[in-house]
């Protein structure tokens, strides 16, 4: 089903700086790995994508080189800085305990599972 | 329209949003190889080529919001720091020649004209595209070359040498980067393409003369040419490439070791660093700055007997400005000062390191190796090493020609640090990476796209 904007967009920058935590990428391949460890979940959009990625790599999140590894096409590759698996932590850890409390608090009070 | 027409169509919407129009080479790149792959993903799925990329392209999104967002993150980098720090610096060294320097007030009028003119060339070269240099390596450098040769035939020697040519020898070495950069990736020959290149500079400077230019230009061009070898610039094996530089290099040092050991000089080296027991040679610049060194206080006026004139004319040298505040204001004045020239070091080397293209790495370290090697050489004369008349405290001591030159040099490094961020070396000499006709994986690609 159709995931509310709200909801994917704050943790967008945490997910694409999870993507890079495994390896270095470039655009295309981002949307592609995000979409398939997601389970077709999140189909980011690439417009959404790069002004993201773009920012970060002003901040020294992440930095980015030129390479053809995959084809003839030379490609822009984003490499996640150690700036940036600092904030990976800090948004992970951040995510944790958000997740925890909305947990919580639909655990709790009404429930109308049958038992 | 043609459906590769279309892609190019949607990244020009895209960059017609980005005011900076250095940066949209590098995003209309990008954003052409997405929907270059997006659309081959569509097509491997079954679909026709126009549906792949009419389908890809609205997967992208609304081109003007996504430039809006690109325009915000792309902007050249105003240098705030460094050009207040610049404007400081220069400020200081007219403050100085006001308050402490004796004299009648003649020149006052061409100083302050020449500090204007400075900081407007260095605006001037803070707007410019530095990347010229690395399009026009040749005529940059040969540019410089003849410059100086034409300083030397057309203006007066002054102390026995030629003073605007020794000033000129500040800007050898940013010519010389020019030519490595130029030489990179040629290997060997260009290692040695860059030893002849350095040759033509220091037969000029020998013809100045002037040690300091010399020597100047020989540390910044072994630090230039030594950076780019170990940064694979030249495709060399690291050791090897380091061989070729240093066995001409040493055997140099070797001759002028031997030639200086044999002559008068070398008694005076020997005094500047153990005083107690070769007084008599240290000559007499070096004992006069030693003197009054050893009479400064931390505070306030130092104490000599009988100095009057030797006050009077360190005063009116502006090679020993530093000793001089010493001695009347205190060593309190050469910390503050140093710790700001110091800072401008340090700031600047860290900038050089942060940028990503060869060119702008070359450029920059060349400007602060003369930056630092100006002051290193006016430092060690100051505090009694005057093996070696200094060119300059850069933007401080009064030479008007001098803080001319300098202001330039450092508009042109605060230029690549400002705009550094989008140059890649491939944009700069437009060397294709795509060739039109390709053969992977089976396939045989041909590809039109513009560049």
């Amino acid at each position: 089903m159709a995931i509310d904007k709200a909801l994917l967009s704050g943790s967008t920058t945490m997910l694409i700086l999870k993507l890079l935590e495994e390896k270095d990428m470039y655009g295309y391949q981002m949307i592609d790995e995000l979409s398939k460890k997601s389970d077709d979940t999140f189909s980011l959009k690439a417009g959404t994508l790069y002004p993201i990625l773009h920012g970060l790599e002003n901040d020294g999140i992440v930095s980015s080189y030129d390479d053809n590894a995959d084809s003839e096409r030379v490609r822009k590759y984003y490499h996640l800085s150690n700036k940036g698996k600092k904030l990976l932590k800090e948004k992970q850890s951040e995510w944790t305990i958000y997740s925890d409390a909305v947990n919580k608090v639909l655990r709790g009070g009404a429930s109308y599972a049958a038992v | 329209m043609l459906p590769y027409e279309r892609i190019h169509e949607y990244s020009k919407a895209v960059c017609d949003q980005i005011k900076w129009k250095k940066a949209h080479p590098v995003i209309t790149e990008e954003i052409e190889n997405h929907l270059t792959d997006q659309r081959n993903a569509y097509i491997a799925q079954g679909a026709n080529e126009a549906a792949a990329t009419d389908h890809a392209i609205a997967q992208m999104g609304d081109p003007v919001i996504v430039g809006t967002q690109l325009d915000r993150t792309h902007r050249p980098k105003p240098q705030w720091s460094m050009l207040i720090l610049t404007t400081v610096l220069v400020s200081i060294g007219l403050l100085i020649r006001i308050f402490f320097i004796s004299g009648d007030e003649q020149w006052l009028a061409p100083t302050v004209i020449s500090m204007i003119a400075g900081l407007g060339l260095m605006a001037a070269t803070y707007f410019m595209d530095f990347t010229l240099i690395g399009k026009h390596p040749k005529t940059f450098y040969f540019s410089i070359l003849a410059l100086s040769v034409a300083v030397i035939l057309f203006t007066p020697m002054i102390n026995g040498s030629f003073y605007y040519a020794s000033i000129l020898t500040l800007l050898f070495p940013l010519g010389f980067a020019a030519i490595v950069y130029a030489a990179r990736h040629k290997g060997y020959w260009g290692i040695i393409l860059c030893g002849f290149s350095f040759l033509f500079p220091a037969v000029l400077t020998f013809l100045i003369p002037s040690t300091s230019g010399l020597l100047l230009f020989t540390l910044s061009g072994l630090a230039i040419l030594c950076l780019a070898i170990t940064k694979k610039w030249f495709k060399v094996k690291i050791l090897y490439g380091y061989l070729l530089v240093f066995i001409p290099v040493s055997i140099v040092l070797l001759l002028t070791f031997f030639v200086l050991y044999y002559s008068y000089r070398w008694e005076q080296i020997q005094a500047m660093f153990d005083s107690s027991s070769y007084t008599t040679h240290l000559g007499y610049i070096a004992t006069q700055i030693r003197a009054l060194l050893a009479g400064s206080n931390i505070f306030g006026h130092g104490v000599i007997p009988n100095a009057t004139a030797t006050i009077a004319w360190v005063g009116n040298n502006t090679d020993y400005l530093l000793a001089y505040l010493i001695y009347n204001v205190g060593w309190i004045a050469f910390i503050i000062i140093m710790g700001l020239l110091v800072f401008f070091i340090v700031k600047g080397f860290m900038l050089c390191f942060k940028q990503k293209s060869s060119l702008a790495l070359f450029v920059s370290v060349s400007i602060m190796m003369v930056f630092t090697l100006q002051v290193a050489g006016y430092v060690a004369a100051n505090l009694g090493f005057t093996l070696i008349s200094p060119i300059s405290l850069p933007l401080i001591s009064y030479g008007n020609f001098a803080t001319i030159i300098n202001l330039t040099l450092i508009g042109v490094m605060l230029s690549v640090f400002r705009t550094g961020d989008i140059i890649k070396d491939e944009n700069i000499n437009k060397i294709q990476n795509q060739k039109i006709i390709t053969y992977s994986a089976g396939k045989l690609i041909i590809s039109f796209s513009k560049k």
